[in-house]
């Protein structure tokens, strides 16, 4: 999961490389995607991935919006995927705990049809 | 104000009582009998004037979408022409009744039957028939797009499947008008849209969203803390009116929420906002929460508002901006769902992250309801009961069924809107 190499060539900012292993599947770039990314993991792959971004969550975004949410720089723009894909994370450490909603099954039929701007 | 209880755990809430309505069992037939669905179409959904969307997804000359009325498998083209107009049109060729737009929206002049390429305008003028000598002197001024009548009102589109509509979007409209009037649509242009297709009759549906005594016992973790507390266990009603054949319910929210201290994301999401319904604040927002109709009793406990836009449309608000719920009937016991939650556009990460865990909540919640609402119908459809037992709070319920009851059994609008 914590492997370096990315195999989308997707690279973030060099102050952010230790979560680069986390790219390929959780930098997303619609809702319906980070769903399905979080949906599909277990609890202690998604807890590892929570783990090590929350302590870079508010840098994270300061560097984001350094940028400039709507002009950003394609590393920039991986980190922006990632971080959104942190709000998926959440949902199975900080509501459920678990990946999904216990009873229910994936996939559930509910589509984002338009997310918000960007990477809805 | 004197519409709040003086306590949610103590005797009987009068809502149910001040607004007129019996206090007996309501009867279950209208979720599950075919007959009643097939007059459910012709009488409620043929008839009643119905909300299809906002002028903003017409922006501009040219703009046009496509939105599918399930229960009369009609399929409205609507268009805002270069004068300006909004006009809605079944999708449909005068040559031989093809459809004639396969996309969702977009943006152009012209449309081009894909059959035989006959060509209307975007005001709905049949403006060009390959061949056109072959045939036996087409009258091509009356051969343009079947008109549907469409009336808009503070934005919102309005279609009206009768030929000629009984009653006017105002009269239909009635109280709701006042009680909406200068309402502030906040992030009107940008909606973030969810659809799914359930297994429960759309009343199933509609209901789960206009009642939070459930809340508690199948949201607890995602907005049952939000909802409910110790003085409000069960989340009874702050208000609730009737309007005609509308109406509305106010929420309570739990003014003691506070989030745990081990959700680190939730706590740095929402570090400037008060709530964890709202989207991202502006400036505007404070012209917003200002309307009478929001917060109507100005209580200290208030999470959001739901309006019920008669017969199959909710449009709620909390403190961060307006969402609706669509409830379109498919057959007697399956429905599509379609959400759609404005908000204002980010304008920055911290805005957009706030979203992103809005929005994957309102997943969550959706899922939640998903699940419960399709048990119902099976229990429903077993035959087992015929009748629901309605709390004070599941008023809104109470109203809604008996509406749709009034307008199958009258012959005529106006009697089911006297």
């Amino acid at each position: 999961m914590n492997d370096a190499r990315s195999t989308s060539g997707d690279r973030l900012p060099p102050a952010f490389a230790e979560l680069q292993g986390f790219v390929d599947h959780w930098a997303r770039a619609t809702t319906n995607k980070r769903v399905a990314a979080r949906s599909v993991l277990s609890q202690s792959d998604i807890r590892t991935f929570y783990d090590a971004m929350v302590p870079r969550l508010n840098e994270a975004i300061d560097y984001i919006d350094s940028v400039g949410l709507h002009s950003l720089t394609p590393e920039a723009e991986t980190l922006t995927r990632l971080v959104l894909g942190l709000g998926q994370a959440s949902i199975a450490i900080e509501i459920h705990g678990a990946p999904i909603k216990p009873g229910t099954v994936f996939p559930h039929g509910i589509h984002v049809d338009r997310g918000p701007v960007p990477f809805g | 104000m004197n519409e709040i209880p003086a306590a949610f755990t103590g005797k009987r809430g009068d809502l149910t009582e001040r607004a007129g309505l019996d206090q007996g069992p309501v009867p279950l037939y209208p979720y599950r009998s075919q007959a009643f669905f097939e007059l459910e179409r012709e009488r409620v959904f043929r008839r009643a004037w119905l909300m299809v969307g906002r002028v903003e997804e017409l922006a501009d000359a040219g703009s046009f979408v496509v939105r599918q009325i399930d229960p009369c498998a009609v399929s409205a083209l609507i268009t805002r022409d270069k004068e300006g107009r909004v006009q809605a049109f079944h999708n449909s060729c005068s040559h031989r009744g093809s459809k004639i737009v396969d996309v969702a929206q977009g943006r152009q002049n012209r449309f081009v039957c894909p059959y035989h390429g006959w060509t209307y305008a975007n005001d709905g003028r049949l403006a060009n028939v390959p061949d056109e000598r072959n045939f036996f002197d087409i009258d091509k001024a009356n051969c343009g797009l079947k008109k549907i009548a469409t009336e808009v009102w503070d934005g919102w589109i309005f279609v009206n499947l009768s030929r000629t509509p009984e009653v006017t979007l105002a009269e239909f409209l009635g109280p709701l008008r006042d009680h909406l009037a200068e309402y502030v649509w906040l992030g009107a242009d940008s909606p973030v849209v969810f659809t799914t297709t359930l297994n429960a009759n759309w009343k199933v549906v509609s209901d789960a969203f206009i009642e939070t005594y459930h809340i508690p016992f199948i949201h607890p973790k995602t907005i049952g803390p939000t909802f409910a507390s110790d003085d409000n266990p069960f989340g009874r009603f702050l208000t609730a009116k009737t309007l005609g054949p509308h109406g509305y319910a106010s929420m309570y929210g739990n003014g003691g929420y506070a989030t745990h201290a081990d959700h680190h994301v939730e706590r740095i999401a929402y570090q400037s906002a008060a709530s964890v319904i709202a989207a991202a604040g502006t400036s505007e927002t404070e012209q917003f929460l200002s309307h009478p109709a929001i917060n109507p009793t100005g209580s200290a406990n208030w999470s959001m508002d739901d309006h019920l836009l008669f017969p199959h449309v909710q449009i709620g608000n909390g403190p961060g901006g307006f969402w609706t719920h669509h409830f379109w009937p498919l057959t007697v016991n399956t429905c599509r769902y379609e959400g759609r939650f404005y908000m204002t556009k980010a304008a920055n990460m911290r805005e957009r992250f706030q979203q992103e865990l809005y929005v994957g909540r309102v997943i969550e919640v959706i899922l939640e309801d998903l699940k419960n609402v399709s048990s119902t119908q099976a229990g429903i459809d077993s035959g087992g009961q015929d009748f629901m037992q309605l709390q004070d709070s599941e008023i809104c319920i109470r109203h809604n069924v008996n509406q749709i009851i009034r307008w199958v059994e009258s012959e005529t609008v106006k009697e089911a809107l006297s």
